[in-house]
Formats: C-alpha cells, structure tokens, sequence
C-alpha cells in the first residue's frame, strides 16, 4: 500500500548544477535524490544534525518538522531548509550539496516488513526481526527508518511516525533485518514499538541510510557503543569477522551502560571472537553499586582516557550511542588525543 | 580583481569573527589577536556547517559540527591535515574591510 503510495505522482527537482531528478509524491528532497543515486549530503536523516542544508530558488514544499533542531537561527534568516524534512509539493529547483566521495551503500527503497521474532536483551532493550518480502542490502552500522504500518496511511503520516533504528545483523538476501530497540519513556515510536510488537506486528522500513558503516580500509578497530547504540556496532563487528582478511583484523569493544542490568554485549561480541585475530570487551558503568560491580566504572569517555591502546592512532574507530556520549567520546578522540577526524565514523542525531 | 567593502573594524573587533554574503560567496571574516583580518570560505570544506558558528581560540578555528581544526594563519587543516580553506585577498583602509570574492573559491575536502 505504501509502496504504490510512493509511486502515484512524481515531482521533478533541478539542482544548481542542472542535473534533475524525479521525486515521488510525499517522499522527502533528500530520500528522492538518495533513491535517484543523487548523493547529497546527510547524516541523521531525522532533522536533528543539519547536514542536508539546502537552499531553495523554485518551488514550495511542506515540513516534516516545523523546528528541526538541525536549522540555527542564522540558517532561518538565510533561508535554508533541512532536505530530510522537505517534502516538495511540487517541481522545484534547489541547490543540493553533493559529498565528493561517492557512496559503496546501496539506495533506500521502502519496504513492508513483519515482526517474526522478539527477544528480551535487557529489561529495557528488546531485539526485533522483521522479515521483508525482497533482500535485505545495507552495509553493517547502517540504519532504517521504521514506522509502525497502522500509523502511515500516508506518506507524511510515515514521515511524521518512524523512527531511525540501526539494524544489528548483516545484509542478507533472505529479506531479515534485526534492531535492538530501547524502551524510551514517553519515545511514541520506540515505547510503542518496545512494548507491543510482537510476532506479527506490520512494520515499514525505509532503509538503508548513514555513513559510519565498515570502511575497507584494513586496519584495527575500536567499537564505542552506549545503550540503543550497540546495534550499529555488533553490525559492525560481525561485518568485520566476515571479512576474507578477519584473521588479521582486532577488535576492541567498549560498551557502556549504567548498571548491572544494562549489560548484553557480550554474546554479540564473543560471536565474532573466533574468526578474528583478537577481540576484546570492556565493559564501563557509570551507576553501579559498588557491591554488584567489580569491574571499571565512569563514563565511557573517562575510561577511554585512562585505558592505554598503544595503537588508538592507527585504529579506525566507529562510534554510536546517545548524543552526550558520542559527544564526549569525539572529543577526547579528535581534540585531546589528536586521532585523525578522518579515523572516526560516527552519524551525528544531534 | 574587485575589492568590496564588507564591514569595518568597529564593527569586527580583535578576536570576531562573522560571516557575509560577498559577490557570489559567503564568506568568513575573522580579525585575528594581534591584529590580522583573514577572508576564508563560509562553509566547512568538509559539510554544509557554517565555521562561524565554532570555537575560535587564537588562530586556530575549529568547526562545530565533526570538530575538524583549522589554522587560520596557514588556512589549512590542522585536523585533518589533508583539509584546505579558501583564503581571499583583504585590504584594511583605516576602518573600512575590504575583500576579493573572486581571489579563491571555496574548498571541498572528502572526509
């Protein structure tokens, strides 16, 4: 149903730079350029990091969100929009920022999906897969736009309802896709989703999207995940224990939490143990009581500052988990330890 | 070349920086300690964030969105090294700023 939607009517778009490219009736600029293999620039896809300004000469378009937390005031007074919250109402002509370095992900297509299983990782995090009718194509770290089916009867009503959820297995072509979706109080989409999908629940996926995915680069890894964060980053290590050259390649994982009973990387990372050259996890929390914790203790950043990686420089490191968290991890990263920026993938939500 | 005038040092003070619409460019100027005005590209060579809206410590500008770190002096990458701004001529005559949007144009560096 939701697929037809997309196909109805279509709008044509013309860029700066006289290239153009068709844009279905309620699909956002930036989706339709992504879908056209148009690669403009963005990171969260959900308005909240301001990577896909646009400015627009020709036409109107109508908002996902009327103040995305990705547009300052001086962006307002320039007149520059966010391509993932602009849905064109009709031809229009705009400049669009093309990212020089073309994209190994493949185009986001719309897909219907069903909920065939559910498991309780922890008390606040659940793993859902969702089976598609077609193939399952991302790159691992990347993420979905989910929406629950009941709640897109229209292309802005899906607009307005999903949700970016990182898938946590691997592309597949049996059409599987797994999340890990954290119970957030008062989150509509991912308490409803937390909470009531169970076998059976109809969900849409818009995916793939993000840019923090396994580069093929061959050098060691660093994973840094917090909370709903893990998904990307089990993603990623599976990818790498995937890999022809794995028995070469090392891991290092932090996962951070708050107590005990946030604690859940460990099977995903042991997973991938054999097939690597080495693996480990270490494990952070930043609440635990003294009496049921005996390992390290802080936050994330303040043990990676303490924790001696004699080859950090040389790593790639890949980064996901609540704002403040990759935040804070990025700086120590890129500002005091001088890592390379270009070592550390990461898509901003804030 | 053209020269415009943009703005005055009255108005950007030692240690300012803002950004301005010149010709066809949007442009950032910034009046260094010590005295120096640097002209440099509006926008971060490496995504769609305006550079007015980091941290400036000294001469060295770091942008707000992926922390990329700039020397102004140099307009190159401190981190990444790789990374390069556009610098255009200025020419301070007594209060007036004037620059050259057509001295350089604005880099794009791939992450």
């Amino acid at each position: 149903m939701v697929e037809s939607a997309l196909t109805a009517r279509t709008a044509k778009v013309v860029t700066a730079d006289s290239g153009q490219f068709a844009c279905a009736e309620g699909d956002t600029l930036l989706r339709a350029a992504l879908r056209a293999g148009v690669a403009a620039t963005y990171e969260c896809n959900s308005g909240g990091c301001g990577t896909c300004k646009f400015t627009p000469s020709e036409g109107k378009f109508e908002q996902v969100q009327d103040e995305p937390n990705g547009l300052t005031e001086r962006d307002h007074r320039k007149g520059r929009m966010l391509a993932c919250q602009s849905v064109p109402t009709g031809d229009c002509t705009v400049s669009l920022v093309l990212d020089p370095e073309a994209s190994r992900a493949p185009t986001p297509q719309v897909r219907n999906g069903v909920v065939v299983d559910r498991r309780e990782l922890t008390y606040d995090l659940t793993e859902l897969t969702v089976q598609t009718h077609r193939p399952a194509p991302f790159l691992p770290g990347q993420f979905a736009m989910v929406s629950l089916a009941h709640k897109a009867a229209d292309p802005m009503a899906r607009l307005k309802a999903e949700r970016a959820y990182s898938m946590s297995n691997l592309p597949n072509s049996d059409g599987i896709w797994q999340f890990q979706i954290k119970e957030v109080p008062g989150g509509a989409v991912s308490g409803h989703l937390a909470r009531t999908a169970t076998e059976g629940t109809r969900l849409v996926l818009d995916a793939p999207y993000g840019h923090a995915y396994l580069k093929d680069t061959g050098r060691d890894i660093l994973c840094i995940a917090g909370g709903s964060g893990l998904a990307p980053m089990v993603s990623v290590a599976r990818g790498l224990s995937e890999r022809a050259d794995a028995q070469e390649r090392s891991l290092l994982f932090f996962y951070g939490g708050r107590a005990v009973r946030d604690l859940c990387a460990e099977e995903f990372v042991t997973e991938a143990a054999d097939r690597l050259h080495d693996v480990t996890l270490v494990e952070v929390l930043s609440e635990a009581e003294p009496d049921t914790w005996a390992g390290l203790t802080g936050f994330v950043h303040e043990v990676l500052e303490r924790y001696e990686i004699p080859d950090l420089l040389r790593r790639d490191i890949y980064i996901a988990g609540p704002p403040a968290m990759t935040d804070a991890v990025v700086r120590l990263l890129v500002l005091e330890v001088q890592v390379s920026a270009t070592n550390v993938y990461y898509d901003r939500f804030f | 070349m053209a020269f415009e005038l943009v703005t005055t040092l009255d108005e950007l003070w030692e240690g300012d920086m803002e950004s301005f619409d010149v010709g066809d460019k949007e442009i950032l100027l910034i009046h260094l300690e010590g005295g120096e005005v640097i002209a440099t590209q509006a926008i971060c060579p490496h995504q769609q964030f305006e550079l007015v809206e980091g941290e400036l410590k000294n001469a060295e500008l770091t942008c707000k969105a992926h922390l990329w770190r700039f020397d102004l002096n140099k307009c190159a990458g401190i981190n990444p090294a790789h990374a390069k701004l556009a610098r255009y001529p200025v020419r301070v005559d007594g209060d007036s700023i004037y620059v050259d949007p057509d001295g350089d144009t604005p880099k794009i560096a791939h992450s």
